[in-house]
């Protein structure tokens, strides 16, 4: 593989590699960034052996060596989430590719989730709003809203799980 | 854990409906990571966090290029805004008195022109002739310069923020490295400070436009800029370079960022690449060259020109990309094609003299042209045996020709025809197959069986490598822990 050939690999599945370890559990941005860094040298230090030339099959060939660096970013940093061994990483590729993959790259997905967030009502809105662009922790929010932190918890996994009913909805009326 | 489990599908469809959402409501775009990447690629291979510093958080928005964020230590910002958006702030502000009118500050009040404000810990704002508002940030300096409607600054580090209402009159942000004008209504630059204080000039300047246009200039030339782009000029040592890129340790920074052609015709499999010209020109560069780049970014920093300003002197530090792909150590000569201060301009061989810019298509080869040195190594990679003589340079291994000895490490890398072992200590190594079988006219190649055995190699496996020197180090037999 060429500097030029892993440029266009990097600009087409950069997105969506770093969601992908993002998803899986990385727990901050930069080690996100980083995990994505190296799937990507991985990929390019694999000398085009196992290189494929289709766009989806790289796309499953990146997503396999995220999965492998992120379950030993795991071992090593020795943060272990109850996701993070082998099995679970493998069911939570499938999710990806069924939830997020269902239409090609996943902008639909993203797009569909837009429309979906306009049809929550006022409060869900600006809690989602609060916790995700405002870095309101758990405990600010349930202050702002006079609930429990528990309550907030599962009101806000509520809300995602309808965002998910909503998305798979709209992508499939479509 | 099973594997079909609902209550993990469950915590899984949540976790990426929780990634969309840091995504779409919190900003957290996917970044780009293409320029360290590259970078990396390019390097010895090291874990990423080494690489390149972490990104400290900020607004996802407005990430730069790791790169970039990497050399600028503290950022020169600058915001001219739509005079509709003004600030509270601007209530401070006084009448422009006659005929060289003072700057108000909020602070403060009245500010002469010429001048010089700077913050330490604290931002501060001030008004300038009524029409631009002014946000010095932390660690900013800049003097006021300028006339009535035709407002300046000069800025020599920090951050500031301005609103500019352009319907009254002109604004301009100077700095060492050119002049922005306002020929739009939004736009932010930055001057990152150069290392080893305010009394060091800073030789770099970064734009972005938001809304409207501007015009960035110096004495390299302009370049305007429209809503969405963000351009640069910078001057600095060429520290690294590829066939794909070069970088630049600007002066007064520790650091270097990496610039790279415009990319044309769209995805290489309809034909599309970098731009060859610039490649050529790349090609032409020497590092260790000062020299002046104009950029824009175009996902990375594109390079629209690049002017040579002195070539290397007598010795070049070579940079890790070139070490990986010619094999050169510090203190080697320069290969043809580089530039020499002094020497004569040969146009199409990619010299030309100090100071003089570099055109387009400077430095490519001519068709038919026979390979200069250094081009003899990529045959080699390719399994053409090189033929002495050539004038190709020594490579590593040539000063142990006829030795042989035994190598333990770490694979790095392999591919056909190679493979890079990391000892415990030292640099890594690279050995390829022997030569068989006498010319390639009578059957003759690299090691077929060998070249086999290097494809099995796992990166990361410790192997054992008998090697015996002939031009470079020939892998005689491999051990591994399998056998």
């Amino acid at each position: 593989m060429t500097h030029a050939e892993l440029e266009t690999l990097v600009r087409m599945h950069q997105a969506e590699v770093y969601r992908y370890v993002r998803y899986l559990g990385a727990e901050s941005t930069s080690v996100a960034e980083d995990l994505a860094q190296e799937t990507f040298l991985a990929a390019f230090r694999s000398r085009d052996l196992d290189a494929p030339r289709d766009e989806r099959k790289q796309s499953a060939w990146l997503r396999g060596i995220a999965r492998n660096l992120f379950l030993m970013h795991c071992r090593r940093s020795r943060s272990n989430p109850v996701h993070a061994d082998s099995a679970s990483l493998e069911q939570a590729e499938q999710i990806w590719k069924q939830e997020f993959l269902r239409e090609g790259d996943g902008f639909e997905t993203i797009e569909a989730l837009r429309r979906c967030l306009e049809t929550l009502g006022e409060k869900q809105r600006r809690m989602l709003k609060l916790h995700y662009a405002e870095n309101k922790s758990r405990s600010e929010l349930a202050e702002l809203f006079a609930m429990s932190e528990d309550g907030i918890k599962s009101l806000m996994r509520r809300l995602r799980g309808a965002l998910a009913q909503c998305i798979r909805r709209r992508l499939e009326a479509q | 854990m099973d594997a079909t489990d609902p209550k993990d599908n469950e915590e899984a469809q949540d976790r990426l409906i929780d990634v969309l959402l840091r995504e779409e409501l919190g900003g957290e775009a996917p970044p780009n990571l293409a320029l360290r990447i590259l970078k990396a690629a390019s390097e010895p291979q090291k874990p990423a966090a080494k690489t390149f510093s972490v990104n400290a958080a900020k607004p996802a928005r407005w990430k730069w290029p790791a790169a970039i964020a990497a050399t600028v230590a503290l950022a020169v910002l600058c915001g001219l805004l739509i005079a509709n958006r003004r600030t509270q702030e601007q209530k401070f502000s006084g009448t422009a008195p006659e005929p060289a009118p003072p700057a108000k500050t909020v602070a403060t009040g009245a500010m002469q022109r010429g001048a010089v404000l700077s913050t330490t810990t604290e931002a501060r704002s001030f008004e300038l002739g009524g029409y631009c508002h002014v946000q010095m940030q932390p660690r900013t300096e800049l003097r006021v310069e300028g006339e009535e409607k035709a407002e300046r600054i000069y800025l020599s580090r920090g951050t500031v923020e301005c609103e500019v209402d352009k319907a009254v009159g002109s604004f301009a942000v100077q700095s060492e490295m050119g002049t922005v004008v306002v020929t739009g209504t939004k736009f932010r630059v930055r001057v990152p400070e150069a290392k080893g204080g305010a009394n060091m000039s800073a030789k770099q300047m970064f734009v972005r436009v938001a809304v409207g246009a501007v015009l960035l200039s110096g004495a390299w030339g302009s370049l305007p800029l429209s809503a969405g782009e963000e351009g640069g000029a910078v001057t600095g040592i060429v520290a690294s370079k590829s066939e794909t890129w070069l970088s630049i340790k600007a002066d007064g920074s520790d650091e270097a960022a990496m610039y790279m052609p415009f990319w044309r015709g769209g995805q290489p499999k309809d034909g599309g690449g970098f731009d060859k010209e610039m490649l050529g020109v790349i090609k032409s560069v020497a590092v260790g060259s000062k020299v002046k780049l104009v950029w824009k970014l175009e996902e990375h920093p594109r390079i629209v020109s690049l002017e040579v300003l002195a070539a290397p002197e007598r010795k070049i530090e070579v940079a890790s990309a070139e070490r990986k792909h010619g094999e050169k150590r510090e203190g080697e000569k320069m290969r043809d094609g580089e530039h020499r201060e002094g020497e004569k301009v040969r146009k199409g061989e990619g010299e030309h003299r100090e100071g003089e810019k570099v055109r387009k298509g400077d430095g490519e080869h001519r068709e038919g042209e026979k390979p200069r040195k250094g081009d003899g190594e990529k045959m080699r990679e390719d399994g053409d045996r090189p033929r002495k003589g050539e004038g190709e340079k020594k490579r590593e291994g040539g000063h142990e020709e006829g030795k042989s000895g035994v190598a333990i490490g770490k694979v790095v890398s392999r591919g056909e025809g190679f493979v890079e072992i990391k000892p415990e200590h030292g640099d890594v190594e690279k050995y390829v197959p022997r030569w068989i079988g006498g010319l390639p006219h009578d059957g003759g190649g690299p090691d077929k069986d060998m070249i086999r055995q290097m494809l099995r190699l796992k990166v990361g496996e410790w192997v054992k490598i008998e090697w015996t020197a002939d031009e470079r180090r020939r892998a005689v037999k491999i051990h591994t822990k399998r056998e």
